[in-house]
């Protein structure tokens, strides 16, 4: 135990400190960080807060009503004027971005004129003619003046389930357990090169005899796997910070109303952590073992290039599930190693998965970590004994069957 | 109990013939030569010793048994060429392989720095084994092989990249090493190191064991019919001597097959030469290795 524990702080201690696992530490949430930057900047974009004023000659505003407001986003200060002589003094002194005058005629000619120096902000205009249309329309419902002021959200539920689907797109809540799931697919190809790469260096430098005359193969295997496997949760730590700070910055901070829409729901983020975590544990032996039996490194890369595109196959299979999120096909694919992970994030976009699926999709990938972790351990064992030969699947897991029955 | 014996073993890898029948016993306290040519096979039967490979056949004891997770930690290994970590510093980079056979951080700490001194290596500790010369890398290698004051000790071309100084800190390290009652086994292809250093040896050609023994006795047996002689007397000519040639200022006097070297002395002094120096012509090792190969050549 005391060697393994040894193999595992000398592959952490060997690859934290490292340059490029700082660089790809950072990289995921600072592409996150530009791209969120990049949407505020947009959005931001024409916009200005600084008030506007009316001056109404035709009584529109008389007791004026407020917009009916389900957001919380920010706005603009929209004030009256008796006379045109104060709101245009209040224009030239820039207490105003500009001012409406509403001519007496209105009702009948429905023009309308505004002055400014500057064009005023969209959000500005478009929130004083929604309080206009709100006034115009205060003899109607409340139900009225909103469905003429917003116009109409269509609204999808499925049978049997209590969660809402807006024409406008989905909630944050539904996107994020997605989010969460590429996170950690990105996470388990990224990090499981780092094993990968060790082993080849080991290989090409002879490191590795000098290790087996030191410890056992399966010391080594799950000593290397437990190593890359705390970096990986300093990776998952250190992104879930960024993406709490995050969260809380565009939902508390910048008030933005996607990130404010929806319920959070725990169960899907909790629930993949639960799958991601022994799939690393199976990804990281699987490479481990593939790279012990491969005679070439070049052989190596094109397996685990292969591998990742196992990992990555849910996206190409995202329609049927997304179609159907409780079919058979949709429980298998979030039920099997490596896909499993992408597989329950794109099935959490459009349906609650049932606790009972988390469940056992954790169990099954338990199950074939440990499975791939005994394996590896057998695999690495046979390659080095029989170095300079190729290594085929069914002899591994044959010898590794026998082994286990002698 | 036989620190090493190996029995017949055989290892191919696909269509070639690494090893085809290799038997030999490393006793106690000696330092045993593992030579051959390239791609005698040597190095794949040091793999098969350590277990890193499986021979097809045959059988190898450790220290009376099969190789056991115990017996790794009195064991060090050098593998020729680099087997340590290039990217991390050497003192880390030693530290960790040391605690890897069981040594207390402590203790390793001791040793290594007593080993660094005296392998003018303290000043490089914090640097990166790939910023180290191959000379450096070499001591930093030997360092790693016996940190942990292994019992047996296998180490392939130790004097690689050493310059004469430093291969006479190896040679010396080794001598002390074998007083210590440790076990060594050095696979090279110096053959005045071998003379120096080995006790007894083994030569492996094509996979097979070819010569094995004390080196004295091999010596001995290849000595072949001729004596040396050094004398400043004009030699007279005799019927028992094949051939005169004349060997670093002395002569070497190839005799018939009959021809006792005693009676040939008693000869000369009658015939009044004046002797300086008489000996039986024991040919270098490097003289019986390549007869020993080329004669494994012609017959295969």
């Amino acid at each position: 135990m005391r060697k393994l524990w040894l193999v595992a702080t000398h592959e952490f201690r060997r690859n934290v400190f490292k340059k490029s696992f700082i660089l790809a530490l950072l990289a995921f949430p600072l592409i996150l960080t530009v791209q969120i930057g990049f949407g505020l900047l947009f959005n931001a974009t024409g916009k200005d807060y600084t008030p506007i004023g009316y001056v109404d000659r035709a009584g529109v505003f008389d007791n004026p009503i407020a917009v009916p407001s389900e957001g919380t986003s920010r706005q603009v200060n929209i004030l009256p004027f008796a006379d045109e002589g104060a709101a245009r003094a209040a224009l030239d002194h820039g207490e105003l971005q500009a001012y409406y005058l509403i001519p007496s005629t209105y009702l009948e000619t429905r023009e309308i004129e505004l002055f400014y120096y500057e064009e005023p902000g969209a959000n500005a205009t478009s929130q004083f003619y929604h309080l206009l249309l709100t006034n115009l329309l205060r003899n109607q419902p409340p139900q009225v003046q909103r469905f003429v002021v917003s116009g109409v959200e269509l609204s999808i539920e499925r049978p049997g389930e209590n969660r809402q689907y807006l024409d406008s797109g989905p909630t944050f809540s539904q996107v994020f357990p997605l989010a969460v799931a590429l996170g950690m697919g990105f996470l388990l190809m990224m990090s499981s090169g780092y094993l990968m790469e060790a082993m080849v260096q080991e290989k090409q430098n002879r490191t590795m005899e000098v290790l087996v005359t030191s410890l056992s193969p399966a010391q080594m295997v799950a000593g290397k796997v437990l190593g890359i496997s705390l970096i990986s949760l300093i990776q998952i730590v250190t992104w879930i910070a960024f993406g709490y700070l995050g969260i809380h910055l565009a939902r508390d901070v910048l008030s933005i109303e996607w990130f404010q829409r929806g319920v959070f729901e725990w169960l899907p983020i909790l629930g993949i952590l639960g799958i991601a975590i022994p799939n690393y544990v199976l990804f990281s032996a699987l490479l481990f073992a593939i790279g012990s039996t491969t005679t070439e490194p070049q052989e190596g890369q094109s397996v685990t290039a292969t591998s990742f595109l196992l990992v990555m196959c849910p996206i190409y299979l995202a329609i049927p599930m997304l179609n159907a999120p409780h079919s058979t096909f949709s429980i298998i694919m979030s039920s099997l190693p490596i896909t499993s992970v992408l597989s329950m994030g794109i099935r959490n976009m459009l349906a609650e998965v049932p606790g009972w699926q988390y469940a056992l999709s954790i169990s099954i990938q338990t199950i074939a970590a440990a499975g791939t972790l005994w394996l590896a351990t057998k695999s690495f064992r046979l390659g080095m004994l029989r170095y300079g030969k190729r290594l085929r699947l069914v002899e591994v897991l044959r010898r590794a069957t026998m082994g286990a029955r002698s | 109990m036989l620190p090493v014996s190996v029995k017949h073993i055989a290892k191919s890898f696909r269509d070639v013939d690494a090893v085809v029948d290799v038997s030999f016993d490393v006793h106690q306290g000696e330092i045993f030569g593992l030579l051959g040519p390239n791609g005698a096979g040597k190095t794949t039967t040091i793999r098969i010793m350590l277990d890193i490979f499986k021979a097809d056949r045959g059988e190898v004891a450790i220290f009376g048994g099969l190789m056991s997770e115990d017996k790794k930690d009195l064991i060090g290994y050098m593998p020729e060429e680099r087997g340590l970590y290039q990217d991390i510093s050497l003192e880390r980079g030693l530290m960790y392989l040391s605690s890897l056979k069981g040594v207390q951080p402590k203790q390793a700490s001791e040793r290594l720095n007593q080993l660094l001194e005296r392998f003018s290596l303290a000043e490089f500790r914090k640097k990166q084994i790939n910023e180290l010369s191959k000379g450096m890398q070499q001591k930093a290698q030997i360092i790693n092989t016996i940190l942990h004051r292994p019992k047996l000790v296998i180490i392939d071309e130790p004097f690689t990249a050493l310059d004469p100084i430093n291969t006479q800190l190896v040679k010396d390290l080794m001598l002390e090493l074998r007083e210590e009652g440790v076990t060594i086994i050095m696979s090279t292809h110096q053959m005045h190191q071998v003379e120096a250093l080995c006790d007894r040896i083994l030569l492996i050609n094509r996979g097979r064991d070819v010569l094995y023994g004390n080196l004295d006795q091999i010596s001995k047996q290849y000595a072949g019919h001729a004596v040396l002689v050094r004398t400043n007397s004009e030699l007279p000519g005799m019927d028992c001597i094949d051939s005169i040639t004349s060997d670093n200022g002395s002569h070497k006097l190839t005799l018939k097959e009959d021809t006792d070297p005693q009676l040939l002395l008693s000869e000369l002094l009658h015939a009044g030469v004046q002797i300086d120096k008489f000996e039986i012509a024991i040919p270098p090792l490097d003289e019986i290795f390549i007869r020993v190969v080329e004669e494994g050549g012609r017959d295969a």
